[in-house]
């Protein structure tokens, strides 16, 4: 992925923590903030949902 | 009563094809041992596809295309058939004629370098004439490809204020049948852009700080001062293509991956900045070998024409 310039591994930053990236990648002249912005385009925070919850719950309970 | 010759029985028909084709001034020469099947040039645009895509195969590969530039002037040199005559006088043909060509083309000194390396050996020649006709050959299963031909390459001289010089690269046509018996063409309508050759760009390292690497992309030449770096014009789009780069580590012909974690293109040093992970960089040893998109992949970026040459060098 491209962010500002620099083009980012994918598929290694999703093996990193946002903290272990940024520690990686800070010589690029991006702030922490920019950073953690491209970690997170590239390895997206996932909710659950409250409707999923309740699917993955039952599932259980009739095991 | 007429006279009968059995030789006629095995002779052809003679009907002329008015819109049949014929050799047209050659434009551009293309080297190389690609062979195309019926399946592909049933049609010219398959056939067309299948040529551009040989052209921007990487060096090294088997049926790679190579297009030569521009012709700007052809001298036939046809050696002519030769005839011998009995002690009583009657004259035959012991031997066909060999068809060749000089032909000078665009060049300089830089590609000089590259045409060199095609002297004096036998290569498979398409020729590309002013009618848009591509002229081959048939081998035996019907596939259209090159005919074999003799190739020396001659290097321009200095001019002298009169002629009009330039290189010159010659042919020579091994077997006569295949100008006749197995000629082949296929018309095609390529652009002026398709029948271009790649420019071999070499990464070289320059300097790194622990494990972010400086890498430069230069075209050597002959102008020992100015080798032509791609990366004002590429840089950016090169860099973009992280997911085509791929590097290893090790002692000789490195084997060990080594991740690559990100590229950027630094235009005030004309470098690659290349960032590798630290772990495994921190444990490798000997040398590290950077492999770059292939010239395919650098024409999906908009990196046109080009092929980045791997680097191997010594963990700094």
């Amino acid at each position: 992925m491209n962010y500002n310039g620099v083009s980012f591994n994918e598929n290694w930053a999703k093996t990193k923590t946002v903290e272990e990236f940024i520690a990686h990648e800070g010589h690029h002249g991006l702030t922490d903030k920019q950073l953690k912005e491209a970690y997170y385009l590239m390895c997206p925070k996932v909710k659950k949902s409250a409707e999923a919850k309740e699917i993955v719950e039952s599932q259980l309970g009739s095991e | 009563m007429s006279q009968h010759s059995e030789c006629a029985v095995t002779s052809a028909n003679t009907a002329y094809k008015q819109c049949g084709a014929e050799r047209k001034t050659p434009v551009q020469l293309i080297f190389g041992s690609a062979s195309f099947a019926a399946g592909t040039y049933s049609t010219t645009a398959a056939l067309k596809t299948a040529i551009i895509d040989k052209i921007k195969q990487a060096i090294g590969t088997s049926d790679k295309l190579f297009p030569i530039p521009v012709i700007l002037d052809v001298k036939d040199a046809t050696v002519s058939a030769k005839k011998a005559s009995f002690g009583l006088g009657l004259e035959i043909q012991v031997q066909r004629a060999k068809q060749g060509y000089d032909f000078l083309i665009k060049s300089n000194s830089d590609l000089e370098k590259e045409l060199i390396k095609f002297d004096g050996k036998i290569i498979p020649t398409l020729i590309f004439d002013d009618h848009n006709q591509l002229w081959g050959k048939f081998d035996t299963d019907l596939n259209f490809e090159g005919a074999d031909y003799m190739v020396n390459v001659t290097p321009k001289g200095y001019d002298d204020g009169n002629g009009a010089f330039s290189t010159m690269v010659s042919i020579r046509l091994i077997d006569s049948r295949d100008f006749v018996e197995n000629a082949a063409m296929a018309k095609i309508e390529f652009a002026s852009d398709d029948l271009v050759g790649l420019l071999s760009v070499n990464l070289a390292y320059v300097s790194h700080s622990t494990n972010v690497h400086k890498i430069s992309m230069k075209a050597a030449g002959v102008d020992i001062n100015n080798p032509y770096s791609v990366g004002p014009l590429y840089g950016t789009e090169i860099a973009a293509l992280i997911a085509n780069f791929s590097a290893k580590s090790g002692a000789g012909t490195p084997t060990t991956s080594l991740a690559i974690t990100s590229i950027t293109y630094n235009s005030s040093e004309d470098v690659l900045v290349v960032t590798y992970d630290n772990t495994a960089y921190g444990t490798a040893t000997g040398n590290i070998k950077l492999i770059p998109p292939n010239p395919t992949q650098l024409d999906g970026g908009d990196v046109a024409e080009t092929e980045l040459i791997a680097v191997t060098y010594a963990k700094p």
